[in-house]
């Protein structure tokens, strides 16, 4: 399937960071606009009150030169009309001052009211003293304290001061004027920057808006292909499929399976699986998974499938889970196998047909050459003998290999029967070992028992067990070394009876290992396939497994095999 | 009784290998074996035999090694003379089966002649004969 990558923003990543990215900046410019109106606002305060503070400061100017006029006319004319400009510009003065005093703590030019003040008071002190100069009559005296100049100098430092005063409140002003100026700027800029940047983020969004959606297109093609694909597989498919709900109906099914069922889709969709199959149940996601162990990656079941004219079939029908967005369900993958195992069952026929069929002779000419030898193989001469030799080994051999194939083929179609007693395995394992000591030591392999004092009992077919121990045991002596050890042990497990057979040989083949329990494994080019049915170890694991027991191997290259047979122990030991 | 007098009645279709079982129990036995080819034939000689013991093929053409029991059984003369059948399947259940017909044993087929007389004797010493 074709990868499609998209650009950098089109992965979660991608997104996540253009999406705080955005987020900052919209914070960003919020408070940078909310700094700059509170900004602006503290600055038009600052102005207003600077503005404020020179109006009063214009204000106290004209309350002194009203004194001073005040006092001017009464001294001239005596008239005391010409006081009223005074007498109102004196108490005004108080309260101008201390609505300076307020604007000025505001500005923070306190300190040099002080000295306006101090003139102030200078100055009215002087009217005062000329007002009463000019009522007490005496003119020439408050001529003479007019002509002193002192109330002209004060008034003129008065002023000097107000002007002073003014030129800090413009050069304020100024400041104050060129910092809303500078802060209005720095506003501006960072918020052209952040619109400038924000527009970026949305052209990348905007990029990564069109790179997805072109790569939705192309996804949504490839995976209309797949779909495609998988429907013309699932309806040219020649095994019937079925997809089947969690409450056992079948969902959607292929045209194979109408033909197996012989009911259309319309007959078979929402039918239970349960109306569909008998001799067992089938696993199936979320219905009946408590009853039915789940059976994985197309596991076997065999079943009988019913038809729509109600007739049966042998199903084979291999189950898997598949995870859909709706929820798990399960596939169901039918074949009618009715002519494979009738064939199946035919060959095992021929082939037990067969090996009962050689059976006979072969008795015959194994019997034959016992007899033979026995009346007259010492007298012969070496090469007749090593002939006779020959032909009885090898009838043996295949003697052997019909014996296995006829209890393979029992065990293939369920005829295998175990005649079980309570017996002591350490007395079956003895008499295994009896019987193989002889080909053991032919091969000069020696055979070790050792077994637990107590009796160890388990429910067994003797003979049977004797005849998966000799497998055991004659393949052991077979791949020993010359002059080496079977080690057979005996011993009691938690919960049952356990045999091993540890040979000292060169190890099963790695590649061998998955096939060792099958029918005719044996590893390709080892020396044991001169000797060897092949069918030893598929029918040692068929006898156990039948007296619900198991077996299990170990085995290193260069430094042999141990199998070993776990069996349940009987209800009580003696 | 001595084993070498002991006489055996042999009913076996297959010639080959009623005759290696012949040897067999003669030449490496010691017993003294009549054989007769078919049930209805073993009828008709087996008075004459006077048997110590029947060794029946259990499959055979005609009257089984069954229903030659049966008629075995039902005769005064040989009713009481131990039965040994020789089949090729040895089942436990089939085993069951031959021994309710009365058999003392069941011997499988193939057997082996070199120790076919030993293991008859065993039979018949677990069989108190």
């Amino acid at each position: 399937m074709t990868a499609v990558r998209g650009p950098i923003f089109d992965t979660v990543m991608g997104r996540r960071i253009l999406a705080v990215a955005a987020a900052v900046m919209l914070v960003l410019l919020v408070v940078i606009q909310v700094s700059s109106v509170r900004e602006s606002r503290n600055l038009r305060i600052q102005l207003d009150q600077t503005y404020q503070h020179r109006i009063l400061l214009d204000r106290l100017l004209s309350l002194h030169q009203d004194v001073e006029t005040g006092q001017r006319g009464f001294t001239i004319t005596g008239n005391p009309d010409f006081l009223q400009p005074y007498l109102r510009a004196l108490p005004q003065i108080a309260s101008t001052f201390a609505a300076v005093d307020r604007a000025s703590a505001n500005t923070g030019e306190g300190s040099d009211l002080a000295a306006l003040k101090q003139l102030s008071a200078e100055k009215i002190a002087v009217s005062e003293n000329v007002i009463a100069a000019r009522r007490s009559g005496s003119d020439s005296g408050a001529a003479r304290l007019v002509a002193s100049g002192r109330g002209k100098r004060i008034m003129d430092r008065f002023r000097d001061e107000i002007t002073r005063l003014r030129k800090i409140d413009d050069a304020r002003q100024q400041r104050l004027v060129l910092s809303y100026s500078s802060s209005n700027f720095r506003t501006q800029l960072w918020t052209v920057i952040l619109q400038l940047l924000l527009v970026g983020l949305l052209l990348l969004a905007f990029v990564a808006y069109v790179a997805n959606l072109s790569r939705l297109r192309r996804l949504s093609a490839i995976a209309q292909d797949v779909s495609n694909r998988q429907v013309a597989i699932f309806n040219a498919a020649g095994d019937a499929m079925m997809v089947v709900d969690q409450a056992g109906c079948v969902e959607s099914l292929n045209p194979a399976a109408e033909k197996l069922f012989q009911l259309d889709a319309g007959a078979l969709i929402g039918k239970s699986v349960t109306e569909m199959f008998e001799g067992g149940t089938l696993y199936i996601e979320g219905f009946n998974e408590r009853r039915q162990k789940r059976r994985d990656g197309g596991a076997l079941s065999n079943l009988l499938g019913i038809r729509g004219d109600d007739s049966r079939f042998e199903a084979e029908i291999a189950t898997s889970t598949v995870t859909l967005a709706e929820g798990a369900r399960t596939l169901l993958l039918v074949r009618d196998a009715t002519e494979r195992n009738r064939i199946e069952r035919m060959k095992n026929e021929f082939v037990s047909t067969v090996s009962h069929e050689l059976r006979t002779p072969l008795t015959s000419i194994r019997g034959a050459l016992s007899l033979l030898d026995h009346a007259i193989g010492k007298a012969m001469e070496d090469k007749p003998r090593q002939l006779l030799k020959i032909a009885k080994s090898n009838s043996e051999r295949l003697s052997l290999l019909v014996d296995d194939i006829l209890d393979i083929e029992k065990i293939g179609s369920g005829k295998f029967e175990l005649d079980l007693h309570e017996t002591d395995i350490r007395e079956v394992v003895e008499r295994a070992e009896e019987q193989n000591r002889t080909y053991a030591a032919d091969r000069n392999v020696r055979l070790i028992v050792t077994s637990q004092p107590e009796p160890l009992m388990v429910v067994a077919d003797e003979s049977r067990l004797i005849q998966a121990l000799t497998n055991l045991i004659s393949n052991a002596a077979k791949f020993s070394p010359k002059a080496g050890v079977v080690s057979i042990i005996v011993e009691r497990m938690d919960k049952a009876a356990r045999i091993s057979v540890a040979d000292q040989g060169p190890g099963i083949p790695v590649e061998f290992r998955s096939r060792i329990f099958d029918r005719f494994a044996q590893a390709a080019g080892h020396e044991s396939r001169r000797a060897g049915t092949g069918l030893g170890l598929a029918i040692a694991k068929a006898i156990i497994e039948q007296h619900k027991g198991s077996i299990e191997y170990e085995t290193a290259l260069g430094r042999g095999t141990r199998f070993w047979i776990d069996l349940p122990l009987a209800g009580k030991t003696r | 009784m001595t084993d070498q007098r002991r006489r055996i009645v042999l009913v076996e279709d297959d010639d080959d290998i009623a005759t290696l079982a012949t040897m067999a129990l003669q030449d490496i036995g010691g017993f003294e074996v009549t054989r007769f080819s078919s049930g209805e034939e073993a009828l008709a000689g087996v008075d004459k035999a006077k048997p110590d013991v029947f060794i029946l093929d259990f499959s055979m053409p005609g009257m089984t090694g069954g229903d030659l029991l049966k008629e075995l059984k039902a005769r005064p003369q040989t009713a009481n003379v131990p039965a040994i059948f020789m089949t090729a399947s040895v089942m436990p259940s089939h085993v069951a089966e031959l021994r309710k017909l009365g058999a003392i044993d069941v011997f499988k087929k193939p057997f082996d002649p070199m120790t076919l007389s030993d293991q008859l004797r065993a039979t018949l010493a677990k069989a108190g004969c």
